[in-house]
């Protein structure tokens, strides 16, 4: 009884409570990600300033564009794992009941995972196949 | 659970009125704690939200998560917009319809703000992470700017969009 020295207990320690230690790493990619997206985002919203995009002609020979295919691909990969670690956030913050938030949790991160393979699937189908 | 101060108003010497009393509580206590457990009860919360000053930081802060998931939502949009492109022209077409649309011009314009006022919010947060500008002068004086050049550039760039 007095020679357990750590702060858990040890039934905590077998149900699993306590840090994940998985935090520090979140807020760091939460970082790097947010610097890449900060880089790759600049010139797309410049050349999307104007409503040339709507048309299918301009967006077509604009996505196959070599610099322009590429900054989407790394855009929607920085942008969505950006925003999978927020969403996690979230829903870590505000959904208490266990199964509730398990639930939602692996739903975002599945549908973040599969709108990013959606875009550079997208993308890569414009540049190659047209 | 005795309710002390009920409890500690009973004289000393009205010993028999206290364990009548004290008896009164341990019954209550039990038919509560048979049909609600411990667990279960419902306990008062003081109020929070319903009387806290909103004040520039705490609204610029739950804005900023706003704004983050009203960004991913209309991430999810550019792909279908993109995806809409490879399914052929009439696709396109009915997503540009979609897009030219009332409500496509509300959506345009709150995923515009929302990309302008969380990257900047976004760069004022990794100023913080540095160290930098945490004295609340600075955090109000930044958030105003904040707001200013979000508001400027999604003024310009519907502007230009939308000519």
């Amino acid at each position: 009884m007095s020679d357990n020295k750590s702060f858990l207990s040890p039934i905590s320690k077998i149900k699993g409570l306590g840090s994940a230690k998985e935090g520090s790493h979140h807020w760091l990619m939460q970082r790097i990600t947010a610097i890449a997206i900060l880089a790759l985002i600049i010139p797309f919203a410049c050349h999307f300033a104007d409503s040339k995009i709507l048309t299918y002609e301009y967006a077509l020979e604009f996505m196959k564009k070599p610099f322009v295919a590429l900054g989407g691909i790394l855009l929607y990969i920085a942008a969505f794992y950006h925003g999978a670690l927020g969403i996690r956030v979230i829903i870590e913050d505000y959904i208490h009941k266990k199964c509730i938030k398990m639930a939602m949790l692996i739903a975002s991160q599945l549908l973040c995972f599969a709108g990013a393979a959606t875009g550079v699937f997208a993308i890569l189908s414009i540049y190659f196949k047209g | 659970m005795l309710c002390n101060e009920v409890f500690q108003k009973i004289p000393l010497h009205f010993s028999s009125l206290r364990l009548l009393y004290s008896n009164m509580l341990i019954m209550v206590d039990i038919t509560m704690s048979e049909n609600n457990p411990v667990e279960l009860r419902e306990r008062p919360l003081s109020p929070h939200l319903s009387i806290y000053k909103p004040q520039i930081t705490s609204v610029m802060s739950i804005m900023h998560r706003l704004t983050g998931i009203c960004l991913l939502l209309g991430l999810f949009l550019d792909v279908a917009f993109v995806f809409a492109l490879v399914c052929g022209e009439e696709t396109f077409n009915s997503m540009v319809a979609f897009i030219n649309s009332f409500f496509g011009k509300l959506i345009v314009t709150g995923f515009v703000f929302s990309l302008y006022y969380h990257l900047c919010n976004g760069i004022r947060h990794l100023f913080w992470d540095t160290g930098k500008g945490l004295e609340l002068p600075c955090v109000r004086k930044s958030g105003i700017l904040v707001l200013v050049i979000s508001i400027t550039l999604s003024i310009i760039t519907l502007i230009s969009f939308y000519s």
